[in-house]
């Protein structure tokens, strides 16, 4: 995706990204962390602020720093780095609201046909997955690396 | 330049390694959206497009 993004950190073995936004509200450092759940090769895709001084991790603040796309789009190419690195991981992604949920629906509908040459994306709907579709409702993605 | 030519082609990020960060790869720092990501998998169950 030919979007801004912020410069990535990440950790050896790229489970952990920090990257700043810079906005209306001034730097804020963001984590973004792959998480492994109870499914063998299902990794979950979290973010929140990193508070510098003390490197402790709040998921459940709302920063508004005027940024959201170039966060998104941020957080997205971690998912470049992380299947890179993983190619056989499936990530399982929702926002911590629905609203939240919504926003990624949102950004992965405007990408779709960049982002599914790369990626497969399925969307939860019902309690059952299905292959994503555009302005469809979701509760979570789950998101795997295509072979190309 | 040729490396950053293929990275640029296949969309991966040149990322910056920090140690510093390497502490966080063995805790679960988000907590609750990991036990909402184990119980909607959970009540989902896995994609039947695995199965096939």
């Amino acid at each position: 995706m030919k979007l801004p993004k912020y410069q990535l950190s990440s950790s050896d073995k790229l489970l952990t990204f920090e990257f700043i936004s810079e906005g209306n509200k001034g730097m804020i450092h963001k984590i973004v962390k792959y998480q492994a759940t109870h499914y063998k090769n299902i990794y979950n895709l979290a973010f929140g602020d990193k508070d510098y001084s003390t490197g402790d991790i709040d998921d459940t603040s709302i920063s508004n720093n005027g940024d959201s796309e170039k966060v998104l789009a941020t957080v997205g190419s971690t998912l470049y780095a992380f299947t890179d690195k993983y190619p056989d991981f499936w990530i399982y992604a929702t926002g911590s609201t629905v609203a939240r949920t919504r926003l990624y629906r949102m950004g992965i509908t405007k990408f779709y046909s960049e982002i599914a040459i790369d990626f497969e994306i399925l969307g939860e709907r019902n309690d059952d997955w299905e292959p994503f579709q555009k302005n469809s409702s979701y509760g979570g993605f789950l998101i795997k690396r295509k072979k190309n | 330049m040729k490396i950053i030519n293929e990275l640029k082609k296949r969309n991966i990020p040149i990322v910056k390694i920090d140690k510093s960060l390497n502490k966080y790869d063995d805790i679960i720092i988000f907590p609750e959206k990991l036990d909402k990501a184990n119980k909607k998998l959970t009540k989902s169950g896995l994609p039947k497009q695995w199965n096939k």
